[in-house]
C-alpha cells in the first residue's frame, strides 16, 4: 500500500501518492501550448503572424466584396430577369418575407414609400431597383446584398418592377 | 484518554438542506418553463411578467444562488464543523446567514420578474440587494474563518482550503462587480463604462463558475465522496498541485468570454491561454476522486450516492475540457453566441453541480434528521437514472443545435450572400428545443423524487441517537 500522510481528519485518511504522470505532462503541454500562442499572435507584442482581429475583419470583407462583384449580373440579363414570370412570382414571395413589413403586404408603402404608384425615388430602371434593393437607402433602407444575394435581388426587382411602375 | 465532547449545530445544516430541495425544484421549474418558452413562444402569454427576458435571469439567480447557495452553506457548515471537531463560531451568525440568505432570494424572485435588474449576467440584483448580499457573505465569512480559528485539529483540510478560496474571492468579485451608482431604490449605473465594464462583468461572470461553482462544489467533493466510499483521499499531493494551479490560473480567465469583441487583442488573447492551461489543474480534482475510488468500483453496484459523484466527477472533466477547447479563438467563432454554449453551462451545472450536491444531501440528510438511512435507496437509484438521462438528453440537444446554428450563421452563397436568414435558423431549432424541455423536465422529475424522499425520511420512525458530537483526544 502507498505510504499515507499522518492525519485521519473525520476519519479522512489521505494518501500521499505522487500526481499521476500523464497528468504532469498535460499540464507543461498547455503551457507550453500557451507560450507558443502568445509568441505568434497579439498578447505579450504584436505576434509573430501579424495577424490581429481588426486586420481579419478587413481580409474577410475584401474576399467576400471580390466574390460579389465577380457574380454581379449583366443589364441584359437584369432585363430579362425582369419579363419571367417565375422570377416574378419568386421575387412576390421574397418581398412578402422581406419586405413587406416596411413596404406593406401590398407594397402600398407603411414605413417605407409605396411601391405600386409611378413615382420612383431611386430610379426605376432594372439596374437601378436592383441598386437600391442591393445598397439601401439613405433614408433607412438596409442595404439586402448580404442578405438575399444577386438571384434573389434580382427576383425581387423583378416583382417590384411588375407593379406597374417599372420603367 | 480524555473525552472532550462537543455538540455540533446540526439543526442549521438541517434547514438550509431542506432549503436547498425546494429552490432546486422552484429554479429547475423556472428553467423548464423558460425552456418551454424558448420551443413554443405562445407561452410567453403576452405577460411581461412572465416573458423569457425575465423569467431566463430569475431561473439562473435561482439555481446558481438559491439552490447552489444553499448547498454550499449546509455542506460547508456541516463538513468544517467535522473537519476542526468544534461547533460552528456563532449560533447567531448561522441563523443570520440562513433568513439573510433566503430573503435574498424572495427578494430576488420579486423585482427579477418586475423587470428591475442591473442588466450584468448572474449579478442582475439591483444595488439594495448587492449591499445585503455583501452583508450576509461577509457574515459567512467570519462564521467560517471563526470556525476554523478556533479549531481542535490541527491541519486544515483540502475540502476547506476550497471553501475559503471560493468565500474570499467571491466576495472581492461580488463587490467589484457590483460597484455602481444609484439613482433611485430600484435603479443604478455601472461604475464601468462601455469594454471595461463588459471586461469587470466577466472576470467576475467566470469566476462565479470557477470559483462559486468549481471551488465550491470541489470543496464538496473532498468531504463527501471519500466520506461515503469510506475510503482515503488519493494523493495529497495532487490535491495541493491542483489547489494552487486551479485558483491562480482561474482568475485570469474570464476574457475567453468576450472573444472577437472590442476587448484589444492581447486581452482575448491572455484570457485564452490562460483557460488552456486550466485543463490539468481542472482534471486534478476528476482525477483525485475518482482515483480514491480505485479498487473499489464494486461498491458503485449497491450505492446510488456513490454513484452521484462518480458521474458529477466524470461530467466535471468533460465540461473542463470542453471549456478551454470553447475558448480556443477558431472554436469560438463558431461556438459563441449559440446553444452550445447553453448546453456547455448545463453539462457542468447539471451534470457537474447538481449532481455532487445532490449525493451531499442525501448524505447528509438522513443524519441531520437523525436517520439512520434515507426512506428508500431505490428511489435514490430512480433519482440518479432520471438525473442522468435528463442531463444527456439536454446536452446532446443543445449541441446539436448549437453546432448547427453556428454553422447556419456563417454559411455564405458563392456570391457571397449569406445562404440562409436568421429566422431559418431559429426555426431549425425547434426540435432541439423540444428535445432540451424533455430533458430539463425529467431532470426536474427527478428533483421531485428526493423532495419525497426527503419527507418520507424526515417523517419516519426509524430514529437513531446521532452521534453528532466529536470526541477530542483520539489517537
Amino acid at each position: 500500500m502507498p505510504e499515507k500522510i499522518g492525519h485521519s481528519i473525520d476519519g479522512i485518511e489521505e494518501y500521499n501518492n505522487p500526481v499521476p504522470r500523464w497528468l504532469m505532462w498535460l499540464l507543461y503541454l498547455t503551457i507550453i501550448i500557451a507560450v507558443v500562442y502568445l509568441v505568434l499572435y497579439p498578447g505579450f507584442w504584436q505576434g509573430a503572424t501579424g495577424w490581429n482581429q481588426a486586420r481579419m475583419y478587413d481580409d474577410e470583407v475584401k474576399t467576400s466584396e471580390k466574390q460579389y462583384e465577380a457574380a454581379r449580373p449583366k443589364a441584359a440579363d437584369l432585363n430579362s430577369v425582369m419579363n419571367d414570370p417565375a422570377a416574378i412570382a419568386r421575387g412576390k414571395e421574397l418581398f412578402a418575407q422581406n419586405c413587406s413589413p416596411c413596404h406593406g403586404p401590398d407594397a402600398r408603402g407603411a414605413i417605407g414609400p409605396n411601391l405600386t404608384d409611378k413615382e420612383w425615388l431611386y430610379g426605376g430602371k432594372p439596374v437601378q431597383i436592383v441598386h437600391t434593393i442591393t445598397e439601401g437607402t439613405a433614408k433607412g433602407m438596409p442595404p439586402w446584398k448580404s442578405q438575399l444575394g444577386w438571384a434573389k435581388i434580382g427576383d425581387v426587382a423583378a416583382f417590384v418592377h411588375s407593379l406597374g411602375g417599372g420603367e | 484518554m480524555q473525552e472532550d465532547v462537543v455538540q455540533y449545530d446540526d439543526a442549521i445544516v438541517k434547514k438550509f438542506c431542506v432549503m436547498a430541495v425546494v429552490w432546486g425544484i422552484v429554479g429547475m421549474l423556472v428553467g423548464v418553463i423558460a425552456a418551454a418558452q424558448l420551443a413554443f413562444p405562445v407561452l410567453n402569454m403576452d405577460i411581461p411578467y412572465l416573458t423569457f427576458g425575465r423569467i431566463r435571469p430569475l431561473h439562473t439567480n435561482a439555481v446558481i444562488f438559491a439552490f447552489g447557495g444553499c448547498v454550499l452553506f449546509a455542506t460547508m457548515y456541516y463538513s468544517v464543523q467535522r473537519t476542526m471537531r468544534v461547533r460552528l463560531f456563532s449560533d447567531t451568525i448561522s441563523n443570520i446567514t440562513f433568513w439573510g440568505w433566503q430573503l435574498i432570494i424572495v427578494l430576488a424572485a420579486i423585482t427579477l420578474p418586475m423587470g428591475i435588474t442591473q442588466g450584468k449576467e448572474y449579478a442582475e440584483l439591483e444595488w439594495p440587494i448587492d449591499i445585503l448580499i455583501a452583508i450576509v457573505w461577509i457574515l459567512l465569512a467570519i462564521n467560517f474563518f471563526g470556525t476554523i480559528w478556533k479549531r481542535k485539529e490541527k491541519h486544515i483540510y483540502v475540502g476547506n482550503w476550497f471553501f475559503m478560496a471560493m468565500i474570499i474571492t467571491i466576495a472581492v468579485l461580488h463587490v467589484f462587480n457590483s460597484m455602481a451608482l444609484p439613482v433611485s431604490l430600484f435603479k443604478s449605473y455601472s461604475a464601468y463604462s462601455g469594454v471595461q465594464d463588459a471586461m469587470v462583468q466577466w472576470w467576475y461572470g467566470h469566476n462565479a463558475v470557477g470559483f462559486y461553482l468549481t471551488a465550491g462544489f470541489l470543496g464538496i467533493m473532498y468531504y463527501f465522496l471519500p466520506k461515503q466510499a469510506g475510503l482515503p483521499i488519493y494523493s495529497y499531493k495532487l490535491s495541493i498541485l491542483h489547489f494552487w494551479t486551479l485558483i491562480f490560473l482561474y482568475i485570469w480567465a474570464g476574457p475567453h468570454h468576450l472573444l472577437y469583441t472590442a476587448l484589444p487583442d492581447w486581452t482575448q488573447t491572455l484570457g485564452m491561454t490562460f483557460s488552456l492551461m486550466l485543463i490539468a489543474p481542472s482534471w486534478g480534482g476528476m482525477v483525485n476522486g475518482l482515483m480514491t475510488l480505485k479498487g473499489a468500483w464494486d461498491k458503485l453496484r449497491t450505492d446510488p450516492i456513490l454513484k452521484f459523484m462518480v458521474v458529477a466527477l466524470s461530467f466535471y472533466g468533460m465540461s473542463t475540457f470542453e471549456g478551454p477547447m470553447m475558448a480556443v479563438r477558431t472554436i469560438n467563432s463558431l461556438s459563441h453566441y449559440t446553444d452550445w454554449g447553453i448546453g456547455h453551462v448545463h453539462s457542468g451545472a447539471l451534470g457537474w453541480v447538481a449532481m455532487i450536491s445532490v449525493g451531499a444531501l442525501y448524505y447528509m440528510i438522513p443524519r441531520v434528521f437523525g436517520k439512520t438511512r434515507m426512506y428508500s435507496t431505490k428511489l435514490i437509484n430512480t433519482h440518479f437514472w432520471m438525473a442522468t438521462i435528463g442531463v444527456v438528453l439536454y446536452i446532446v440537444a443543445m449541441w446539436i443545435s448549437g453546432i448547427m446554428q453556428g454553422l447556419m450563421w456563417r454559411a455564405v452563397n458563392p456570391d457571397g450572400s449569406l445562404t440562409y436568414t436568421f429566422a431559418e435558423s431559429v426555426a431549425a431549432m425547434h426540435p432541439y428545443y423540444a428535445m432540451r424541455l424533455l430533458g430539463g423536465l425529467v431532470f426536474l422529475g427527478g428533483m421531485v423524487v428526493m423532495a419525497y424522499n426527503l419527507i418520507r425520511t424526515a417523517s419516519s420512525e426509524e430514529t437513531e441517537e446521532i452521534v453528532a458530537v466529536a470526541k477530542g483526544g483520539v489517537a
